[in-house]
């Protein structure tokens, strides 16, 4: 698993955009969209 | 292949940091789990070579013969040649063992078609080498400790065994080349710890906490005799450290083991079963075509198929695939790095679970789900 908080990192190296993270129940789901 | 659970005889590893009697309960635990485990699945023959005499602890149904003298290359030689095959043989040091596995391992040496079927009319006529729909030769299931839990065989050779160094680190290796030099195609199956240590029982015991072993082992404490400390400041053993307790309680069926030894639950009961309500959520927001990617037994391909979003499975694992296939899932067996159908048009790639680690490299996995979706297409990974 990577942490939420190395998501923008990441998001940031791959060229796509994180357009947020979704907390449902103790799961946690980043959308990142494609340019 | 089973020693009859006398104390100062059997699993005396485990002293002594258990007694000899305690490890004697610990081998009948282990041994009626592993017994019960063989009465289920689906063998037309079960066999148990036994060093010692029978006991109560045997239930119905199983045919007792003799362990010959010699080392174990020896023993094993000949209990194959008494039992014949195909066949398939595990030991009393993995109780973990279910009913599935040794299914999957059965079935792998049936073959898509039955034309081997184990102990059937089939498999007994002929020990001819299993024709392309068939069977593969051999299975082999290897341990984390370099030996092996199963091997299974379409038909007895003393060859297999005769001189493989056995209870080594590097035993299951040795076996993997012998099998391959003798010309077998073999699978390999899932791997599988063995006890042969106080930690082993520990990790073991804490992976089916409801089995006679897992009780056991609870009742034991023998996390608690193990050596192994947690890397946090508290000092405690793994097993008790308040970092691990909640996930050793909660009977995970599958845990990863970390450096340190600590276990983590992965959850595999969540892709086995039906979506969950954190699943539905996600999926009610998605758009298709979705590509979900590590599909696993294809929980999500399905429920969004129901959802009526067109979706599609991957996944590189051919018994997740098969299990996806059963159901009704439509999936792809490859890896998202191979040739995957549609780049470019994909309005959503999938990753639940911990499949951003697919690959190990999570920037790669990402830039390449970039390649496959649609401008615009939007990843949803569970983090």
């Amino acid at each position: 698993m990577v942490g939420a908080d190395a998501v923008a990192a990441l998001a940031a190296e791959t060229g796509l955009r994180l357009d947020g993270i979704d907390t449902h129940g103790d799961r946690h789901f980043a959308r990142l969209s494609n340019p | 292949m089973a020693k009859a659970p006398v104390a100062g005889l059997v699993k005396t590893r485990l002293c002594p940091s258990l007694t000899s009697a305690e490890a004697a309960e610990v081998a009948a635990a282990a041994l009626a789990d592993t017994l019960e485990a063989v009465a289920s699945c689906g063998a037309d023959r079960r066999i148990i070579a036994l060093d010692g005499e029978p006991g109560p602890w045997l239930p119905p149904g199983f045919t007792v013969v003799p362990q010959c003298g010699g080392g174990l290359d020896q023993r094993l030689a000949a209990a194959w040649d008494q039992a014949g095959g195909p066949g398939l043989q595990i030991g009393m040091d993995t109780p973990q063992v279910t009913p599935d596995l040794l299914d999957d391992a059965l079935g792998r040496l049936d073959g898509p078609t039955g034309t081997n079927r184990l102990g059937g009319e089939k498999g007994r006529s002929g020990h001819d080498r299993p024709d392309a729909m068939g069977g593969t030769d051999a299975v082999l299931g290897l341990a984390p400790d370099g030996g092996w839990w199963a091997i299974g065989l379409q038909h007895a050779d003393s060859r297999v065994f005769l001189g493989v160094p056995m209870s080594t680190t590097g035993t299951g290796r040795a076996q993997l080349g012998r099998l391959r030099r003798l010309g077998l195609r073999v699978e390999l199956l899932d791997q599988l710890n063995d006890i042969d240590t106080v930690a082993d029982l520990a990790e073991v015991g804490a992976l089916v906490p409801r089995s006679r072993t897992g009780s056991l082992a609870a009742r034991l404490d023998v996390a608690a005799r193990g050596p192994r400390r947690c890397h946090c400041a508290s000092g405690q053993p793994s097993a008790l450290c308040s970092h691990h307790r909640p996930v050793l309680m909660a009977g995970v069926s599958l845990a990863l083991r970390a450096h340190d030894g600590s276990l983590l639950d992965v959850g595999t009961d969540r892709w086995h079963g039906p979506p969950t309500a954190e699943d539905e959520t996600v999926l009610a927001g998605l758009t298709g075509p979705v590509l979900d990617v590590g599909c696993g037994p294809g929980r999500a391909v399905l429920a969004l198929v129901h959802r009526g979003v067109m979706a599609l499975g991957t996944d590189s694992s051919p018994r997740a695939v098969a299990v996806a296939r059963r159901a009704g899932v439509s999936v792809l067996q490859l890896s998202v790095f191979d040739r995957v159908p549609g780049v470019g048009r994909w309005r959503t790639a999938l990753l639940l679970d911990g499949n951003l680690g697919i690959g190990g490299a999570p920037v790669r996995l990402l830039q390449r789900l970039g390649d496959l979706l649609a401008p615009g297409g939007e990843v949803v990974a569970e983090v």
